[in-house]
């Protein structure tokens, strides 16, 4: 059997200790995590049980056990969706070799459009700050450290107005960020997410509407 | 055991009241009013409690491994708070009247200032009070919690400072627009995200400074041209 209790490093894959192979156990496996996602998002983490979890979908006892030997693999996994997002997301806008005032509004409303359509995303972001699970943290800081350096490159040229708290412009983004996706996501306004950090983009953008057309104008 | 996603009414989700509700004795008799030694228990059994929902979320928290940290009995604990649903009210209620407070404080000097000054005051004092005190803290945590009924208290909150925020934008003191009457839930959410983030990064930058450097950036973005 599997050590079940050092789990930090390495992804969980329950009883085989492999990623799944066949097609159907993929799908079984992602339908999981989107009837977890969509419960964590309801009541929370902490307040939905595996039980919770097989009411209402229809995956038996034993396939979860399978995919997954306990409920904090669930959230580990989506902690992981919730890192690959944001460096795939990253590196798209990277490529795009465009300044870097516009990589950062194209890489935050990527995000956006990701939390708002993606329920496992969502949950990963907002399980990022979770102090019950251990090394959730990991996942927010990476977040914040894959933003800073194309923060201040776009401070640096000149193309943002952000006198005072520059070294921490990143960390409010990101901050304004995951509080609008976990109201929205708890009063079940999801669909307003892309819309909150619309609002939270003109923040620093000001709102004459050149940066406007900037925003609406920059996506992935 | 109630379920996360039906919570049953208890007698005391039906009584969230901004004045904190009596605790066993009838109100009105001669024995009505509590003993100093039981107001410094109820005061520790919240500031226990605040202390194990702000680190370990609500859910996760179970009334014996509050009173496995602290040092009271739990008969103490039950004389006060029925559930711990009930202390979760509670500390919603404290919040709440944190907020009144915050706005209720900055109506009185608030003479030759614009609204928007007004609202860095108000969220300046609240972010405070949250670096201070873990029960606001919690309390504002526990708003967000689907799993109890928390009588739409940070709906309130977003009213409460949306009353704030249209007059000005009637009076002409910002940008009329969408953005601008959805200022005062971004604000409220942006505070919300800066005390998680605090939380999360564990850096030197405390809570109070996060929350300003996002309600400055929102306050900003309305008035500067």
């Amino acid at each position: 059997m599997n050590d079940h209790n050092d789990l930090a490093e390495s992804v969980d894959h329950g009883k085989t200790g492999r990623p799944p192979m066949q097609p159907r156990a993929k799908i079984t496996r992602e339908a999981i995590l989107e009837v977890s996602a969509t419960l964590f998002g309801r009541t929370g983490y902490a307040g939905t049980s595996i039980n919770d979890i097989l009411a209402i979908s229809e995956t038996t006892k034993g396939a979860m056990y399978f995919h997954f030997s306990k409920k904090e693999s669930i959230a580990r996994e989506m902690l992981h969706r919730w890192e690959n997002v944001v460096s795939e997301t990253v590196g798209k806008a990277a490529a795009t070799g465009q300044p870097a005032d516009r990589q950062v509004v194209m890489i935050y409303r990527e995000l956006a459009r990701r939390t708002e359509t993606e329920a496992i995303t969502r949950a990963g972001l907002i399980l990022s700050v979770d102090q019950s699970l251990s090394g959730a943290h990991t996942a927010y800081e990476a977040w914040t450290e894959a933003l800073t350096p194309i923060v201040v490159d776009a401070i640096r040229c000149g193309a943002l107005d952000c006198a005072e708290s520059m070294s921490r412009l990143a960390d409010t983004l990101c901050a304004g960020f995951v509080g609008a996706v976990q109201v929205a996501a708890s009063f079940d306004e999801n669909h307003s997410i892309t819309r909150r950090v619309d609002d939270l983009l003109l923040m620093w953008r000001g709102t004459d509407p050149a940066s406007v057309r900037m925003i609406e104008g920059a996506s992935l | 055991m109630n379920s996360p996603i039906d919570p049953a009414r208890t007698p005391e989700s039906a009584a969230t009241t901004t004045t904190r509700p009596r605790i066993g004795r009838v109100s009105g008799s001669k024995n009505s009013a509590m003993q100093d030694r039981a107001v410094r228990t109820r005061e520790a059994i919240l500031t226990d409690a605040a202390q194990h929902f702000d680190v370990d979320g609500y859910g996760n928290t179970s009334i014996n491994t509050i009173l496995a940290a602290s040092h009271f009995a739990k008969g103490a604990f039950y004389y006060h708070f029925p559930s711990k649903e009930a202390i979760a009210q509670q500390l919603i209620g404290d919040w709440n009247l944190a907020v009144d407070e915050a706005i209720n404080d900055t109506t009185v000097d608030a003479a030759g200032e614009t609204a928007f000054d007004r609202l860095a005051a108000i969220f300046s004092f609240l972010a405070r009070k949250i670096a201070d005190d873990v029960t606001l803290r919690a309390g504002m945590k526990l708003t967000l919690e689907a799993s109890i009924d928390n009588g739409a208290a940070f709906a309130r909150w977003v009213d409460a400072v949306s009353d704030i925020v249209e007059p000005a934008i009637t009076a002409g003191e910002c940008v009329d627009g969408p953005i601008a009457h959805r200022l005062a839930w971004n604000l409220c959410s942006g505070t919300v995200g800066a005390v998680q983030a605090a939380a999360t990064l564990r850096e030197d930058v405390d809570v109070a400074t996060r929350v300003q450097d996002v309600v400055s950036a929102h306050l900003k973005s309305l008035t500067g041209p």
